[in-house]
């Protein structure tokens, strides 16, 4: 299994304050894949999606990927965790403001190891002819579009994608997902995308809900609907 | 609502805790300097002022030859005028310093006592407040000065030694060297009976009545100096070489008168036998005629005076009669003798006409000859030597002087840091107002007003601005004041001034700084609360936020770097203006440090003499082993401050001087201290003034020697001594690399070298508290700043180094993109700042000198300029260590928490 979550415990605070976000969550998904993590707010999916990234620390239980242990690892370790196997994807895009479209996309570039061609890339996502517009000039389409080629650019081995259409109307929304797929095809590479949106579940192969810090139900979609099919996106 | 955002204000101070310490410091510094230096100035300034009255301040005071009779000080102080003798003269003190001996004062310019009594008998003595200090002289111990031992009562100043120097050419005080003694009148007078010292000066000190300085000056003119009145050997002597040469005139014309009497009256007796010599002359031609009529009676032939050559010519040509050529022979012989009785009676006549009129004429001579003596030889000589109004003198009231250029820079210096301050808090707003604008465009949509927002944030930074004045205000009054006026106390004679409270330093410093605050934040708010709610909350960036031009760079860290450095120009521009600011009050310290170093490294160097003496009483003859030299004392105006300028004639081949000046009485070499003050060139015309003599005098200059001490002009001794109107071997000061055995009776003062070297070194002894107190206080304003600065463009990168620590990038690559930026601001700002800094700071230099007479070399060694700019490089580093612990501190989660 290319990512493996076991018994992952996470929870803030001390005392009266304290909270347990994840109680032990366990599942996982095969290299290629993309899946879906969906659940209420609070239920722990971005704390999940956090702690595969490396970006947040958990209390106790396991996760590997490609075969390689996460937890205890350090900082700088976690870093270059992220550097060698992660791309991201925000729901609010996180675009550096005063660079270009081309510019944010070559900060991603400047640390892979080998680098998707930039061209190749723009043309691919439709950003050939903004690419040296700033992210204000820019509709929030091409912006998510901006901020996946930045983070495909470093060909990731997973993208973890947080909301990645929830500031997006329905079409683009549709856009960024055939994108998705699309990319998946192409580069084969493996998603994990936490979203509210219900419809998104039937286009990715494995869909995981979470309630109340724990895996309800994890299940394989045996058919899959291509993204332009998608309704009520 | 309200209520509630002003609970933010203390989380927010909690959150911003450093920010704001580090600001309210900031403040307090800046404020603590300013009113420190202002108010230190204005408790002088006042204080001086105020001290006029207590002390009875002169108006004037005017030194002459000889005292003034009662009839004199009667018709001076008819008007209401008050006249007091503050007659003195040196003593050495056995360390060799000269304290100058006075009576008590009682009327004018009296002690102000620090501690002690007056002293009331003999053997006792006020002693100046400075020398005591620089000698550790306290109340109770002995001093030892001209031979007499003196018991110190009483430790004090004198508001006309307010800058206690010994001459008013000299350019620094020197504690050590110099110091007054004040004593009562019967001790003074027996010590000036008893002692060897120099001559007595003769000072008065006048507090107007009903008259002007000029009037007065007139009067005292017109008073001379009788010379059965002088007692002092050396002017009597001075005064007898001139009645000598008189008499001698007097006795010449007088014999000549003598002489012309006596050739007229001889003359006249040669003449009264012309009648006779000439009548005789007659009869013997007669006779003679008549015997040759005889002789030729037979011929029927009378000869007659007229016809006689003719007839005999005739006779002698028929009949070549040897007797009748005989004949006529004689009677030639006798007419041309009786022709020449005549033509001497006629001389003799004319003559003694002519020695009549010469007698005449020398009688008128001798006549004259007094008047034209009286002209000639002022031996009714002008009493008055010199007249200086209080104004004018720069004893008097010369710390006040010398503070009003530092409360006015201090004032300037405080606008342009609230300037500064202004600017930094702009970012700070700007910056707190962008991180919060979704809560702002979220609570503005809940219906909160624009003037409730703009009251919510312009709160704090006010508030700190206003308790950071009243800290830096109260540290400044409480303890700055005093701290800075030590500079003053230990330069000047001052007696202890009160603590003063100017209204509007109270004002400037407790008003203005959250003034400006409220202001700047206003502006700025009301800027950014100008859009929309929604906008507000979606946290739009508009297309125009950020300035937009391609860079054609492939390497990616620079174009970063240059991206964050435009993004972050306002508070690049901050930290690049704190550098400015922080390296002109760094380069006012050195600025400070270079000019004394070079003041007393110069004027040891140019000392090339071992001693001079200067006369008051000239000698006729120049001492063996000294080179003559003829001084005068001329002023120059600066920045209305008026500066002495000293006229040196010297010899061509003068060996202590390298000047070479030419014949020519508007012809002079002048020292380059005039010229790093004035820019004059050879070539230039320049004019200086004799106040004395209510004239200027003019000078083309013809070199420039590179002689720094005071201001020195160079003429040629002759030339000089043709335009002051002096004899032509007339000198009054005498150069050696030796002591000169000189009558000390006759000088004025004797210098030397040693002494020369001690009060150049007294400029950076003196300057040297200055120059810590301006190195520190640039320092930190400069850490504060830049760490403030810098610490915003980290605080406003925080999404984007959390994202890029997502990323997977290393510290060392986070530093390089996000500090790098900052390093080229740096060192690029540095590099322009520095020299910009220091040229602002040479420009406005002069002002802070215009009334010290000195040389001004500000130049800094290369040296000096790389050591400011590692300096800045190195506190850079150190302030880059605190960010990168910043850096580490911001978690790649943060990205997740809010957006940019």
């Amino acid at each position: 299994m290319y990512l493996q979550v076991k018994d992952v415990k996470k929870s803030y605070g001390k005392d009266t304050s304290y909270v347990q976000v994840l109680k032990g969550i366990s599942t996982g998904l095969e290299r290629g894949q993309m899946c879906v993590i969906q659940g209420t707010s609070g239920s722990g999916k971005s704390t999940l999606l956090n702690c595969i990234g490396g970006l947040d620390t958990m209390d106790s239980g396991s996760i590997t990927v490609d075969g390689k242990e996460i937890f205890g690892l350090k900082p700088a370790q976690l870093s270059d965790y992220r550097r060698d196997n992660l791309g991201f994807i925000f729901q609010f895009y996180n675009l550096v403001p005063n660079l270009t479209v081309r510019e944010n996309i070559q900060i991603c570039q400047h640390i892979a190891e080998k680098p998707l061609d930039m061209d190749e890339l723009l043309e691919t996502l439709g950003l050939t002819e903004h690419q040296n517009k700033f992210p204000a000039q820019l509709s929030g389409g091409q912006q998510q579009r901006t901020a996946i080629a930045r983070a495909l650019i470093k060909n990731p081995k997973l993208l973890l994608c947080d909301e990645p259409t929830g500031a997006l109307d329905s079409k683009t929304s549709r856009d960024i997902l055939i994108l998705l797929e699309e990319i998946n095809a192409k580069y084969g590479t493996t998603m994990l995308i936490v979203t509210h949106n219900n419809s998104i579940k039937n286009m990715v192969h494995k869909v995981i809900i979470i309630k109340d810090g724990l895996v309800k139900k994890e299940y394989m979609n045996e058919t899959r609907t291509p993204a332009a099919e998608l309704e009520d996106l | 609502m309200n209520k509630i955002l002003r609970k933010r204000l203390l989380r927010d101070l909690r959150a911003n805790f450093g920010r704001y310490l580090a600001l309210f410091l900031l403040f307090v510094l800046g404020l603590y300097l300013v009113v420190s230096i202002v108010g230190s100035s204005e408790m002088i300034i006042q204080g001086t002022e105020n001290k006029k009255s207590v002390n009875m301040v002169e108006d004037g005071q005017f030194t002459v030859f000889l005292p003034l009779s009662a009839d004199d000080l009667n018709s001076l102080t008819a008007d209401g005028t008050t006249i007091e003798p503050m007659f003195s003269f040196d003593l050495k003190a056995d360390d060799r310093s000269t304290l100058r001996l006075f009576r008590n004062r009682d009327k004018i310019d009296l002690i102000q006592l620090d501690d002690g009594k007056i002293a009331e008998q003999n053997g006792e003595a006020v002693l100046e407040k400075g020398y005591a200090e620089a000698h550790d002289l306290h109340i109770g111990d002995s001093i030892k000065a001209g031979g007499a031992d003196f018991r110190i009562t009483g430790i004090g100043s004198v508001p006309d030694y307010d800058m206690c120097i010994a001459k008013f050419s000299d350019t620094a005080v020197d504690k050590n060297a110099f110091g007054l003694l004040f004593v009562t009148g019967s001790q003074y007078d027996a010590i000036k009976e008893n002692g060897e010292q120099n001559a007595e000066e003769y000072t008065y000190a006048y507090r107007l009545g009903n008259t002007t300085d000029d009037a007065l000056k007139e009067k005292i003119k017109d008073i001379k100096v009788e010379p059965e009145q002088i007692e002092n050997k050396y002017f009597r002597e001075t005064v007898d070489e001139i009645l000598q040469e008189r008499r001698d005139i007097e006795n010449g014309i007088s014999d000549l008168h003598d002489g012309a009497d006596e050739l007229a009256d001889g003359m006249k007796e040669l003449t009264d036998h012309n009648q006779d010599l000439q009548d005789a002359a007659d009869a013997l031609f007669a006779q003679y005629l008549a015997q040759a009529n005889q002789m030729l009676a037979n011929q029927q032939i009378e000869l007659t005076e007229d016809n006689y050559a003719e007839t005999l010519k005739t006779l002698i040509d028929k009949t070549h009669s040897r007797e009748l050529a005989e004949l006529k022979s004689s009677l030639d012989g006798l007419s041309e003798f009786r022709q020449g009785i005549y033509d001497y009676t006629d001389g003799a006549d004319s003559a003694a006409d002519g020695s009549a009129e010469l007698a005449d004429g020398v009688s008128e001579l001798k006549k004259n000859t007094d008047a034209l003596l009286d002209e000639v030889f002022k031996i009714d000589i002008e009493n008055l030597t010199s007249f200086v109004a209080a104004k004018d003198n720069i004893r008097i009231a010369a710390a006040a002087g010398d503070v009003i250029m530092d409360k006015n820079a201090g004032l300037v210096a405080g606008i342009i840091i609230l300037a500064l301050f202004a600017y930094v808090l702009s970012v700070f707003v700007v910056h707190q107002i962008e991180q919060e604008q979704s809560v702002i465009g979220a609570l503005y949509a809940l219906g909160v007003k624009k003037k409730n927002l703009m009251l919510h944030y312009i709160t704090m930074p006010t508030l700190v601005a206003f308790f950071a004045a009243l800290a830096g205000t109260a540290l400044g009054f409480g303890f700055g004041v005093k701290s800075q006026a030590q500079d003053s106390y230990a330069y000047f004679s001052l007696p202890v001034f009160d603590v003063i409270f100017p209204a509007y330093l109270l004002i400037y410093a407790l008003v203005v700084p959250p003034l400006i605050s409220a202001l700047v934040n206003a502006v700025v708010i009301n800027k950014k609360l100008s859009r929309t709610a929604l906008s507000l909350m979606k946290n739009e960036q508009s297309a125009g936020s950020y300035r937009q031009f391609s860079l054609k760079t492939k390497r990616f860290p620079l174009l970063f770097a240059i991206r964050q450095i435009v993004r972050e120009s306002r508070s690049a521009i901050a930290t690049v203006l704190g550098m400015f600011v922080s390296v002109m009050v760094v380069i006012l310290g050195l600025d400070c440090y270079v000019m004394c170093k070079a003041v007393n490294d110069d004027t040891i160097a140019d000392t090339k003499y071992s001693y001079q003496y200067l006369y008051k009483y000239p000698e006729k003859t120049v001492p063996e082993n000294g080179e003559a030299a003829y001084i005068e004392t001329l002023s120059t105006d600066c920045m209305g401050y008026t500066l002495d300028v000293t006229v040196i004639g010297i010899d061509n081949d003068n060996k202590y001087f390298d000047a070479k000046p030419e014949k020519g009485k508007n012809k002079a070499v002048i020292n380059s201290s005039l010229v790093e003050r004035y820019g004059y060139k050879t070539g230039d015309r320049v004019i200086f003034h004799d106040a004395a003599a209510d004239a200027d005098y003019s000078f083309t200059v013809t070199g420039i020697s590179d002689y720094s001490v005071g201001f020195t002009i160079f003429m040629d001794i002759d030339s000089m001594r043709e335009l002051f109107d002096q004899d032509e071997d007339y000198f009054n000061a005498v150069y050696s690399d030796k002591a000169l055995d000189i009558e000390e009776g006759r000088l004025y003062s004797v210098t030397t070298k040693e002494d020369i070297e001690q009060s150049a070194s007294v400029f950076v002894d003196l300057m040297f508290s200055l120059v810590v107190t301006m190195l520190s206080a640039g320092t930190v304003i400069f850490c504060v700043v830049m760490y403030l600065m810098m610490g915003v463009m980290i605080d406003r990168s925080a999404m984007g180094i959390s994202l890029i620590k997502i990323f997977g990038y290393r510290p060392r690559e986070i530093r390089s993109l996000y500090l790098n930026g900052n390093l080229l601001i740096v060192t690029v700002g540095a590099l322009i700042a520095v020299p910009l800094a220091k040229a602002a700071m040479d420009a406005i230099y002069p002002s802070f000198i215009c009334n010290v007479a000195c040389s001004m070399k500000l130049a800094f060694p290369w040296q000096l300029y790389a050591l400011i700019y590692a300096a800045v490089i190195a506190v850079y580093f150190v302030i880059n260590r605190l960010l990168i612990r910043k850096i580490n501190r911001i978690s790649p989660a943060e990205v997740l928490k809010n957006r940019e």
